[in-house]
């Protein structure tokens, strides 16, 4: 593993969209109805950073995820890993990513194979790569187990022995087998009682110090972002709304979504009562195109919402927002430039 | 709708003509007919020139298969190289036979097949089930070939009740016809039994029920109409492999219709006829399918959404 | 629980019939004792160890012809106790070529409905691995054999090509593939979308690690009792073509072959046709019934009542 520099640039999503098909056409040669699960999102992620991504259920966090990871292609816009798109890499490039960039999956879904030791699963990547010998690769699963706070004795179980936080340790230990350098982590807690989500929050965060991982944290826990992350951005109906530093964006969100994101978060709800509740609205109930898709639930609602859809825009540095209302009212004030397209220029 | 149709159709056509693509072009494959259908101690080369002439045999495989097909769309299939009659004709002369035999077979396979299966479903888990239901599955296991042997041991050998085979009489329809639909009349009646308990467990029945309709009425307006759909699909089966079905019984019976055709056509390596009964029983396997398809989503539009939703997902 | 992927009676044409014969699945016996199965079971295990017996005890060209023992009835039926099945036409001891046929007849229809599932299952893991124009024309295969003749056509193909045991060891794994290739097709997909194999795939792993190890042993249940059912069906599929001569050919012997041949003896000696035909039933009810009963075991929830 080499030493990346502080900030480098690693993986970068370049105004990717993803459409899925959602049934049949109607006729022959008329196009199917279609959902965009992710739409125009421009992302960066630097070495050393831990980006949460927040958002209610359906607002393609998981998508967004999957295209990073390049489980899935997207429809438009392209995913960089260290400047190059991951769709052309050759096989020794892809095996490398696969190495760097390595995924935490939420145990409902099964991210254990129930059919084989936890010893084979997490041994399972450094066969897979052929790194070192035999006994080294024994040895290195040891020391993994006992990095995420798992007795060696468990190697010899299978998933179903195992309590939901321990399966939960597995699951990450085998993402560090190979050392990677970016953890994407798709709602790690959500799984969880209480009392185990703390100790895997802080499981990530110690292994995120210790092992100088990149992290990506999606999740729709606000608690959780706020006490990880170093970066947030906030996912609606496919777009992000806003994105911010993390101490930025919770104590002065800008977005109307955000901050009814914020009044509705237990955790956070102490410190601000103000807000609106959050009113489901997934990329599917928004007409496309047209207008923000959150006009229908947000409070500050002006006729340009309606008619056209806000760009993400660096209103202060750093701190980037899609909402006409905030910006025409901050342009007003501190005469900004009408053409800044986004962050992704 | 319209859209759903013509896509049906146009599968069922390109099925039919992929069977018989391959078909032609494996049995092609298998040898030359001109060295299997000519007496080899009497044959001079200019005798099989002019043969592999006139049947065409001397052109090269692509342009005999262009034939094939542009002769087949005008009706022609070829000739018998056995005793050299169009192929058509001969399969249109077995066909009524093999007909006769499916006239009597299909309903009463139908008929029995249901009743029995609501029977069971009505006494389900008691003793009339239990034994219904090992016997349907006996049924379906007892291959054809051994049923006919079987009855003919008893019925005709040793009783003398019925003839061993041949034409004739009604008589000689009785094994042929059993054979042809044991089994099916297990597989309807297993069906059944099936649907019409989903039926039975739909709240609407209870309230039937409850209102004192009498059982029978219930049966009839009720349950046999919704019990009939997933039954639907066994039916295209049944329909679409009745000729295979005739193979065994007709030969055995020495029955003369389109599968005792087959089998001696088989043997004597007759091409044209083979290819013909193969184009018979594809058309026969997918309009069956077809029309079970098609009806589906006439009894019931809701099947026909899901159709789409599960070619989509 | 995709093994049922409709369960809303919207069953598709072109479904092949074993595999809604299976979703109808008969409940035999509530309780943990199944007399049935056990008897099913018994007589499976009996009939794969005389077979296994046989072949380590005798060759196949060692059936002594008895000339003055032709056509003796079996024991019960006025024979003794040197032919218990009695005796053929040469005097051939019908136990003895009993069990030669029951060897070559499970030998086939362990070969076919062997090659049937791994044509099937790789085809159907392809299908759900790659998606897209290779999902297509899988399917399409699959379509196209379900609705052609496939009887007929092995029937023609047997005769034409000449009496060849490969080919009729190929047409016997054909048979059946197109029902592993859907199954298969459906447990993958349903398995691709569960994290394990994400994890799998997210460090690099191959398509033979992936499926092989990680797939197959979480789906295995329902493509054996796929197997099961088809490994009768191929048992009948064997022996109606050697029955008409087309399959199993002398010197080798197969169940249907003894029926055929028994055929003509019908009027004298029934034993010859009617003993391999009940050794015929007697297997398929088995695996029938053991088939229904592994079904019901894999889905205890579903329609239990039945
Ligand atoms: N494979 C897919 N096919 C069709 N629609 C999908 C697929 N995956 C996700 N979607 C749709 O995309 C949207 C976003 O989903 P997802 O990314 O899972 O959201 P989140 O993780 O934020 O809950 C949802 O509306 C979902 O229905
Ligand atoms: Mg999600």
């Amino acid at each position: 593993m080499t030493g990346d520099p502080p900030n480098r640039l690693l993986l970068a999503a370049e105004q990717v969209t993803r459409i899925y098909r959602v049934g049949a056409r109607a006729l022959p040669f008329t196009s199917p109805p279609h959902v965009s699960a992710v739409q125009n999102v421009t992302l960066m992620l630097h070495a050393g950073e831990r980006l949460g991504i927040v958002g209610e259920s359906g607002s393609g966090k998981s998508t967004l995820g999957r295209l990073l990871m390049g489980f899935d292609q997207p429809t438009h816009g392209r995913v960089l890993y260290c400047g190059r798109d991951i769709r052309e890499f050759s096989r020794t490039e892809r095996f490398g990513f696969h190495r760097a960039v390595q995924m935490v999956f939420q145990d409902t879904h099964g991210a254990l194979n129930p059919r084989l030791r936890i010893f084979d699963q997490v041994i399972e990547p450094l066969d897979v790569h052929r790194l070192g010998t035999r006994q080294q690769r024994r040895n290195r699963v040891h020391d993994l187990l006992s990095k995420v706070g798992l007795p060696a004795a468990i190697a010899e179980r299978y998933p179903a022995e195992l309590s939901g936080g321990q399966r939960q340790r597995v699951v990450i230990a085998r993402a560090l087998a190979l050392a990677p350098k970016i953890l994407i982590c798709d709602e790690p807690t959500s799984a969880a009682d209480v009392s185990v989500q703390a100790q895997i929050v802080n499981l990530l965060d110690d292994l995120a110090q210790s092992e100088r991982l990149t992290l990506v944290l999606v999740s729709h826990s606000l608690a959780v972002v706020r006490h990880l992350c170093t970066r947030v951005a906030v996912m609606h109906s496919g777009c992000i709304v806003e994105e911010a530093p993390a101490e930025v964006l919770f104590h002065e969100p800008l977005h109307p979504y955000t901050r009814a994101l914020l009044g509705a978060s237990p955790a956070l709800a102490r410190r601000r009562r103000r807000s609106t509740p959050v009113q489901s609205c997934t990329a599917i109930s928004s007409p496309s195109g047209i207008g923000c898709a959150y006009a229908s639930a947000c409070p500050d609602v002006a006729e340009l919402c309606r008619s056209a859809a806000p760009n993400l825009i660096e209103l202060v540095p750093a701190h980037h927002v899609a909402c006409h209302k905030v910006t025409t009212g901050r342009r007003s004030e501190k005469r900004i430039e009408e053409d800044h397209a986004g962050i992704g220029a | 709708m319209l859209a759903l149709v013509l896509r049906k159709l146009f599968r069922a056509a390109l099925t039919v003509w992929l069977t018989v693509s391959f078909v032609f072009i494996v049995l092609r494959l298998s040898g030359d007919p001109a060295q299997i259908i000519l007496p080899i101690n009497l044959v001079t080369p200019e005798v099989e020139a002019a043969l592999r002439h006139k049947w065409g045999l001397d052109q090269p495989l692509i342009v005999q298969y262009l034939d094939y097909v542009a002769n087949v769309f005008r009706g022609d299939f070829g000739f018998s190289f056995r005793d050299g009659r169009p192929a058509v004709s001969l399969v249109l002369a077995s066909l009524p036979n093999t007909l006769a035999l499916m006239v009597v077979a299909v309903p009463l396979t139908i008929c029995t097949g249901i009743a029995i299966g609501v029977l069971a479903a009505l006494r389900r888990g008691r003793l009339t089930d239990r034994a219904i239901m090992l016997t349907a599955v006996t049924a379906f296991s007892v291959p054809n070939f051994f049923l006919g042997i079987l009855t003919i041991i008893v019925f005709a050998v040793s009783l003398h009740w019925l003839p061993t085979g041949g034409t004739g009489s009604i008589r000689h329809v009785v094994l042929p016809v059993l054979c042809l639909s044991a089994a099916w009349i297990g597989i309807f009646a297993r069906f059944t039994r099936g649907a019409t308990i989903d039926v039975l467990g739909q709240p609407f029945v209870t309230g039937l029920r409850g209102r004192g309709i009498p059982q029978m009425a219930i049966i009839r307006a009720h349950i046999l109409p919704n019990g009939m759909i997933p039954t639907l699909t066994v039916f295209g089966m049944y329909i679409g492999s009745l000729i295979s079905g005739s193979i065994i019984v007709e030969s055995l019976f020495a029955w003369p219709g389109v599968g005792h055709l087959l089998v001696e056509s088989v043997f004597s390596r007759d091409l044209a006829v083979v290819q013909a009964i193969i184009l018979l029983a594809s058309l026969m396997m997918v309009t069956a399918n077809l029309l079970v398809d098609l009806s589906y989503g006439w009894l019931d539009p809701r099947i026909r959404d899901l159709e789409i939703a599960s070619r989509v997902l | 629980m995709t093994w049922h992927e409709s369960n809303l009676g919207a069953v598709r044409a072109y479904e092949p019939l074993r595999r809604l014969w299976a979703r109808q699945s008969v409940r035999w016996r509530a309780t943990r004792f199944a007399p049935l199965s056990a008897l099913a079971l018994a007589w499976l295990i009996l009939l794969l160890i005389s077979a296994l017996l046989d072949s380590l005890l005798s060759s196949p060209d060692a059936i002594s012809m008895d000339l003055r023992a032709r056509l003796r009835p079996p024991l019960l039926f006025g024979g003794n106790w040197a032919h218990i099945l009695g005796t053929d036409d040469l005097g051939q001891d019908i136990l003895a070529r009993l069990l030669l046929s029951v060897r070559t007849s499970l030998l086939v229809a362990l070969v076919g409905s062997g090659l049937g599932a791994l044509l099937g299952t790789t085809l159907g893991f392809i299908a759900a691995h790659f998606r897209g124009w290779i999902e297509e024309s899988v399917q399409m295969l699959v379509d196209l054999q379900a609705a052609m003749p496939f009887t007929i056509i092995a029937l023609a193909l047997l005769a034409f090509f000449g009496n060849s045991f490969g080919l009729f060891l190929v047409i016997m794994g054909i048979y059946g593939w197109e029902r592993y290739a859907r199954l298969a097709r459906s447990l993958a997909l349903s398995a691709l979308g569960q994290g394990y194999t994400l994890a799998v795939r997210s460090y690099g792993a191959g398509f033979l690690r992936l499926y092989g190890r990680h797939v197959l042993p979480n789906v295995a249940g329902p493509l054996i009792v796929n197997m099961i059912l088809n490994f009768s069906e191929v048992i009948l599929l064997e022996s109606a073509l050697s029955f008409l001569g087309l399959g199993v050919q002398p010197p080798l012997s197969s169940l249907g072959t003894m029926v055929g041949y028994g055929r003509t003896y019908v009027t004298t000696a029934w034993w010859i046709a009617v003993i391999p035909g009940v050794v015929i039933v007697l297997t398929v009810l088995s695996l029938s019934i053991l088939g229904d009963r592994m079904q019901d075991r894999l889905n205890p929830a579903n329609r239990s009542c039945r």
